[in-house]
């Protein structure tokens, strides 16, 4: 029912007789209509030191990435050839030109969030300029109230009160005539996925659209089975299982029971 | 996940819950509480859960706001902003990265200095870019970036991708003599964030721990048990084969307190009612491991055993005072299995990859069970099951010289002796703490 602004099929990346996804999007699509979770492996950079809350890439089971691809919504990318290929390809006339779209993208998302950085120290400066201002207001307000002991010095204050607000007034004037970074300022970026740079269409070499292509451990029946009836399976050596299976999604649900798949024949 | 060691857990609320939140799945939209906590040590707590989908808009529309929290926090970008930026070249063929100026406290701990720069292994190069603190661009012979775009002795190089970091330090780097394998990489992150100091084995060489133990000569513990073997050899002897196990006489002593105080008192020892009972050799874990069994399809003119186990990392905890230039003997020997490729390691192989660690006696001080799961040598072995780790103590334990069958009588309070009834006895060659 979401709008999901996915492109099927998915590129999975196989590495090192491993599937990963780097795309949210896309694990976002999986996990709503295929009930494939897999397993987030990597640190999560805004809280980079902790093992509970994980990031990307997400790790796929060979037998998730075998359904999936059995169901046409996937196709696998070998991303060492991907990537080397791509890096020949790059070289050209035609590449260079992508190399350049590229790094304009990457440039663009980095002054964004310069931008984004001063806005948000600009407002921090603001604000503290503010709580000032009005501590100042407060101090001058009890010294008034203080009438009594000391005239003199009251008065000195009171003067420093106002060099306190004319500085202000002439600092926030400047903040709000001086244009609020210069253009060319501009953070660096290191992108999740490699796309648009290194991708990969389905009829390319690199690419596999068969399921056969994906070994899969004896248990694949079984898992073929629970994840055809909705459920969503989780690796389950930890627990001494093959699969650990929810009846939803796993962020919502308890699990059910634990599954192991038994050879017959 | 268990836990490496006790004492080597971080700090937790309540000592004797012990709920590993990093087990299930995790409700994303606690991660705000954790980005505005501020603290590392502050974790959230566990989302409520429901049994199973009810068909409720309730439901729905809670689990559609946990998706939006997930797929919002994975669409971070990595950004390096102005002085924190840590540059870094890809070293194409050697599949590691060269740092030109390291002004990170991670490099306290990680790379090594070759020729005026910082060279960092796969694994280093990796957690550093996943975590968001190195930036490592492609070299310009290789992808050169956009030159003109900026002024000049601007740099034109082009950024590495994530994808393309994995790809490139853990794909391409599989021709390497010593190649960063995905399970490695999963044990070294999930160390790295618990805060470990994680280096590969071998490529620092530790001259600390020897791995043999001390010549049985000059150990007065290891004379006195030699004696005590030797002995009661004789005393099996004296008794003869098809003689009764114990010959009549008068049997009072049940015991001593502690194994050394037995030992020095080694001819009341054979009075003793239980070592007489004990006619199976055991194992001695404190004799040289020169006797490891080899499994019968062992050929030793043939290659190595591809099964081999060995040690891939060595751990040093948080606190330790390490140094780079001459690393300390390491606080954790770790090997790392695939769950997938290989099944539970063999006797032979579990006694092979104990030989390789360091000999390291539990201390005399200790409580017997802790001795018994410490171990004469000890290995943690991490299995990796598609990015899940589990880790499993193994350790070289010795029943027979640690006298079980007494019970630990002037350890402490004579009902307050820890574990003596609530079946810490499950204790099996080899501990392990197992996947919980």
């Amino acid at each position: 029912d979401s709008p999901d602004p996915v492109s099927l099929p998915i590129p999975i990346s196989h590495l090192a007789h491993r599937y990963f996804l780097y795309s949210p999007p896309n694990i976002a699509y999986l996990r709503r209509h295929h009930n494939v979770c897999g397993v987030l492996i990597g640190s999560l950079p805004q809280v980079p030191s902790q093992n509970v809350f994980m990031g990307l890439p997400l790790e796929l089971m060979p037998e998730e990435a075998r359904v999936l691809v059995e169901r046409g919504v996937a196709y696998i990318v070998d991303d060492v050839a991907a990537h080397r290929e791509g890096l020949e390809k790059l070289k050209t006339a035609d590449g260079a030109e992508r190399r350049r779209e590229y790094m304009r993208l990457l440039r663009d998302v980095g002054r964004k969030d310069a931008e984004e950085v001063m806005r948000k120290k600009e407002e921090v400066r603001r604000g503290a300029l503010e709580r000032a201002a009005k501590k100042r207001a407060e101090q001058q307000k009890k010294n008034g109230e203080d009438v009594g002991a000391e005239q003199r010095v009251e008065g000195g204050d009171a003067q420093d009160v106002d060099d306190g607000t004319e500085l202000f007034s002439q600092r926030s004037g400047s903040v709000a005539s001086r244009p609020s970074i210069p253009t060319e300022s501009y953070n660096f970026i290191t992108p999740t996925s490699s796309s648009p740079l290194f991708d990969v269409p389905p009829s390319s070499e690199c690419a596999s659209t068969s399921p056969a292509a994906i070994p899969v451990p004896d248990s694949y029946p079984l898992f073929a089975h629970l994840h055809a009836n909705g459920y969503f399976l989780f690796p389950g050596m930890r627990f001494g299982c093959n699969y650990v299976a929810y009846p939803g999604d796993p962020l919502r649900f308890h699990s059910h029971f634990l599954s192991r798949g038994v050879k017959w024949n | 996940m268990a836990d490496i060691d006790e004492d080597a857990v971080p700090p937790s609320g309540q000592p004797g819950v012990e709920v590993d939140l990093s087990e299930e799945a995790q409700d994303f939209r606690f991660l705000a509480n954790l980005l505005n906590a501020g603290s590392q040590h502050k974790l959230p707590k566990r989302g409520e859960k429901d049994f199973e989908p009810d068909a409720t808009q309730m439901q729905t529309s809670v689990l559609e706001a946990s998706r939006a929290a997930m797929e919002d926090a994975l669409s971070y970008t990595r950004v390096h902003r102005g002085k924190n930026r840590t540059k870094a070249i890809l070293d194409y063929g050697g599949c590691g990265a060269f740092v030109e100026k390291p002004h990170d406290r991670h490099f306290m701990t990680m790379g090594r200095w070759t020729g005026g720069q910082i060279w960092l292994a796969p694994e280093e190069a990796l957690y550093l870019l996943e975590r968001g603190s190195l930036d490592v661009q492609w070299p310009p012979d290789l992808l050169p970036g956009d030159e003109g775009a900026h002024g000049a002795g601007e740099e034109d190089t082009v950024p590495m991708s994530l994808q393309a970091a994995y790809s490139v330090f853990i794909g391409m780097g599989q021709s390497l003599e010593r190649p960063l394998t995905m399970e490695m990489y999963s044990v070294y992150a999930h160390l790295k964030r618990l805060g470990y100091i994680v280096i590969r084995a071998g490529i620092a060489q530790v001259e600390g721990p020897t791995t043999s133990p001390p010549a049985r000569t000059t150990s007065l513990f290891s004379f006195l048990a030699e004696r005590r073997s030797r002995s009661a050899a004789a005393s099996l002897e004296k008794r003869g084969i098809a003689g009764p196990l114990v010959s009549p006489g008068l049997y009072r002593s049940y015991g001593a307190s502690s194994p050394i105080h037995r030992l020095t008192i080694s001819n009341k020892m054979l009075d003793d009612i239980f070592h007489l009972l004990r006619i199976i050799p055991s194992h001695n874990p404190t004799t040289k491991p020169t006797d490891t069994p080899t499994p019968p399809y062992f050929d030793p003119d043939q290659t190595p055993d591809p099964d081999a186990l060995s040690i891939t990392f060595h751990v040093y905890k948080p606190s330790s005072n390490y140094s780079k230039r001459s690393p300390p003997p390491p606080d954790y020997q770790i090997a790392v299995m695939s769950a997938r490729e290989t099944t539970v390691p063999s006797l032979a192989q579990l006694s092979s990859l104990l030989a390789s660690t360091p000999y390291a006696p539990p201390p005399e001080s200790m409580p017997l069970y802790q001795r018994l799961k410490k171990g004469h040598r000890n290995v943690i072995l991490a299995i990796v099951d598609c990015g899940i780790v589990s880790y499993l103590t193994a350790s070289d334990a010795g029943f027979a010289i640690e006298g079980i069958q007494w019970s630990p009588r002037k350890r402490g309070p004579p009902f307050k002796r820890s574990g003596g009834r609530k079946g810490r006895h499950r204790a099996a060659k080899p501990t392990g703490n197992g996947p919980r």
